[in-house]
Parts: C-alpha cells; structure tokens; sequence
C-alpha cells in the first residue's frame, strides 16, 4: 500500500510554527469550571475524570448512542 | 505556572501523554470495550443514501435476517469471556441493525439479560438499542427500560422536511411514525432516552436543522459527516484527482461551514440545550483529554461488530469503502474476541498516529483530527492511507472551535 501524495493536508509541522492550534494543554480544568461560560462549564464538568477514566469506558462506535 | 486543582489537570511533565504519545510501537492491543451486535439485519425503512444496503458492500445479503437464539447466546458468553479475561469494569453493548427493533424486544431483552449475568460481578454493562424510532411504543419502550436498554434514534432532522430520503420499502415517509416514536420517548420516557444521531446534509439550514433536534428533547445528539472517500466522495465533495484537500487549495468546505454555524448556535447559550458529541470530543481533544469518538483524534478503536450469522467483524462504516471492507474471517462459534484483537484491520484502527498519511503527521491538527473517520480516508488505489477526504472541512471546523475555546478560557489559570 503506497502513501498518498497527492492530496495533501494542511502542512506544516506538528507543533509550533505559524499553522499550530492555540495551546490549550495547560489549562487547569477545575478553573475552567470556574469561568462564566455556561457551555464550557458543563462540558469540563463532564470530562474531568477522563483522564482517569478506564480506557474500556471511551466507546467511539459512532453509529449509536 | 498552577498545574494544581483536585487532581483533575493533566501532568506538566510531559505536558499531555496524549500529545506524546502517537504511536503504537510495541503497545499490546487495547481490549474491545463496545460490542456492536446486530440482532436483525435487515430495516423497516430503505433510505436512500444507506451505506449498508445501498452501497458497495453487499454482505448482507448471504445473512440471516435476524440474528437465531443460538448467534445471540454465544455472543454474550464471548462478551463476558473477554470481560474477564482482561478485567473490565465497563463494557457498551450495542444492539443494532438493520432495525434491531425487529428483532422483537424478548430477543433484545434476553441478550442485554445475558451479557449481565454472565459478566463478572464488578463489570458494568451499558446496554443501549439503536433505531429508526419507527416501531417504538410505549410498551416497547418501557420493556427495553425494565431491562436497563436505553434507546438512541436516528433521524435526518426534527422536520418531515428534512426526513423525506428516509422512506419505507414502498416509498412512503418515516417521518410521521419515527416523530411519534422520539416524542413518545422524550415525553414518557426521557430516562431511556440516550440521544439523537442525525447525518449532516449542508443544504439543509444548520441552525433550523439544530433547533428542530432541540425540540425532540435529545440528552444529546451527534453529528456525523455522510460516508464517503476519496474514490466515492460525499455529496458536494471533489474527490480523485482533484484539488489538494486542505487549505489554500480554495476548495469549499461545505460541512465545516455547515458545522460551525451549529457550533456557534450551541456555544453561547445561556446553558447546555444538549451535549453534541462531536464538538465535546473536539474541545476534550485540545485539551489534551482522549476522545470517546471515531470522527477525531488519535485514540485506539475498541469497538467489534457481531453479524446475525454470529460473524465477528469491524466496524461496518468501512462497508461504505468496498464490497467485505469489515470482514475478520472469524465468528463468535469457532473465536474469542481476543482472536479479532490480532486481526491487522483492527491493529490499524489501534495504531494512533503510526498508521496515518505523511500528510497527517506532519499536520498541526494531527492530535486533535487525528486524520478524521477511517472509512474517510480510503482511496481505490492505495487503501486507508490518506487524509480523510473531509481534510478541510475537518480543519475549518478543528480550528474554529480551538479559536472559541482560546477565547473563552483566555485567562484561564494555567
Ligand atoms: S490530520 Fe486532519 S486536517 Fe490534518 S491532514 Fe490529516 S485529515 Fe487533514
């Protein structure tokens, strides 16, 4: 199986560089419960134990609920 | 810098093991956690754009329609095998189709039963059905409830006029019995009522279409992008031999526009209408958190599908790429499931960032897309091996919502 060239994504390096996602990795999820953001705080409340969630737990399948 | 709080912010040091650790090298396999069974393999309705009977897979057709005692029975002893086997505490069992519902509910019941008994005493099992929402009543629901089944729906849309392609064999509309079926679950019912999937047609309004899922009441919803590739591309979509995928290609990015409009509708809201699984994923994603999706992010697949013949296979969106694209070979009579964890299509679906395009790993996005949905990524002369053929829809939307997320938590203790 050869690797495609010919549809490139979006290029640049993997991190840093002018291309790189906003670094969001250390933000203390507690204070971002903390924040006056409805969404967002409901949604960290949700995933707080995740990083400590065993790994069976994350179901993917995306065909169901 | 304040890496404090409750023992809920990820280590410094190396700053997120996700972003690290990309790779699979020398990495055991992970457990199957969600069992995939379908009970009946045949639908109530034809819609027009189905991947599994519309499409190049025709695999189906040699099977029986609906999954015999014996297929069933057996399924649940290999469930609970693996269960013990690698001491999960958690499994997802998903009874699918077709329309499961056909099935009957004692068939579904007696399964859901089955796998509960027989696993460990310390493992839980989450049961939920997927379906058309067409066949449910009040009594069905409250069966599958007294046997801790909960139900997801599938709908276009909260219109009849976003539903029209989902249609019955002779061509008449799902729409008035599938309404039926999420009100009654969203009104007498809501405690089995797990959520709404609904495939994105960018024609459609984004917001109208959002608004109208709102009102079926849905704990959640995700939103998933049509099945296509590179060779077969989605409706609205170049595919082979076209325009490079990603940006500065001037290539539209018709689903990412369409996403983000909902996204921009669900973020400010004065509370959460409705958790949107695949927006949670993407923020859980930057992060640094694993994802609970197949759309993004480099997480292993540990999901296995059991057909109604008792064969074990992958997960049947790889149908939509070609005709046996899921097929392992094994089945649940002669196989463990630990069987199928050795099976190479499944170690791909393992294999993090090691088993993406040149193009991926050297993207920004990389942790976080992750190279999109496998059955994306697939082109007639090469396999898997490509970006997904949604790569600037995926981008635009990747990073939009990072862009949201940076504002919000501007200031945000670090
Ligand atoms: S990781 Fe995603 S955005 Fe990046 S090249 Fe691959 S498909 Fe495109």
């Amino acid at each position: 199986m050869s690797e495609s060239t010919g549809n490139g994504g979006p290029g640049g390096g993997s991190s840093g560089g002018p291309d790189a996602l906003p670094d969001l990795l250390e933000l203390d999820l507690e204070a971002l419960r903390t924040l006056d953001h409805p969404v967002l705080s409901e949604v960290v409340a949700d995933l707080c134990g995740r990083a400590e969630q065993p790994r069976e737990m994350l179901w993917g399948f995306n065909s169901a609920f | 810098m304040q890496h404090g709080g409750a023992g809920v912010s990820r280590q410094a040091t190396p700053r997120s093991p996700r972003r690290v650790d990309t790779g699979a090298a020398g990495r055991l396999p992970v457990p199957f956690g969600q069992f995939i069974v379908k009970v009946h393999g045949r639908c109530n309705l034809a819609c027009r754009y189905c991947y599994l009977y519309e499409g190049p897979d025709h695999t189906w057709r040699a099977r029986p329609a609906a999954a015999a005692p014996a297929v069933l029975e057996r399924t649940a002893d290999r469930i609970a095998e693996h269960a013990a086997a690698h001491g999960l505490r958690d499994v997802a069992l998903v009874l699918h189709g077709g329309e499961p519902l056909l099935a009957g509910v004692d068939r579904l019941a007696a399964l859901a039963d089955r796998v509960r008994d027989l696993v460990p005493a310390d493992c839980t099992v989450h049961t939920t059905v997927q379906t058309n929402a067409t066949l449910l009543t009040d009594a069905r629901i409250a069966a599958l409830a007294l046997h801790g089944i909960r139900i997801g729906i599938s709908l276009d849309g909260g219109l009849a006029s976003h539903n029209t392609r989902r249609t019955d064999h002779a061509g008449r509309p799902s729409w008035p019995a599938a309404s039926r079926g999420a009100r009654l679950l969203a009104d007498r019912h809501p405690d089995a009522y797990a959520g709404i999937l609904t495939v994105v047609d960018p024609r459609t309004d984004p917001v109208e279409m959002y608004e109208s899922l709102l009102a079926l009441c849905p704990p959640a919803l995700d939103l998933l992008l049509p099945h296509g590739n590179w060779t077969n591309p989605p409706p609205g979509l170049p595919g082979t031999g076209t325009a490079p995928a990603g940006p500065g290609s001037g290539r539209p990015t018709p689903y990412g526009d369409w996403l983000i409009t909902v996204f921009d509708r669900w973020w400010p809201a004065a509370h959460r209408e409705t958790r949107v699984r695949l927006f949670e994923e993407c923020i859980a994603l930057l992060l640094g958190l694993p994802a609970a999706t197949e759309s993004l992010g480099l997480d292993p697949v540990n999901a296995i599908v059991v057909e109604t013949d008792g064969s074990i296979e992958q997960v049947d969106s790889l149908k939509s790429a070609y005709d046996t694209a899921a097929a392992t070979g094994l089945d649940v009579f002669r196989h463990t499931f630990d069987d199928a964890l050795g099976h190479p299509g499944v170690a791909a679906r393992q294999a993090g960032a090691d088993a993406l395009a040149a193009a991926c790993r050297a993207c920004p996005l990389l942790t976080v897309c992750g190279g999109g949905h496998y059955a994306h990524r697939y082109r007639a002369d090469n396999g898997f091996t490509n970006p997904s053929v949604y790569c600037a829809d995926l981008e635009r939307l990747v990073r939009h919502i990072a862009d949201r997320l940076s504002d919000a938590t501007a200031g945000a203790h670090r």
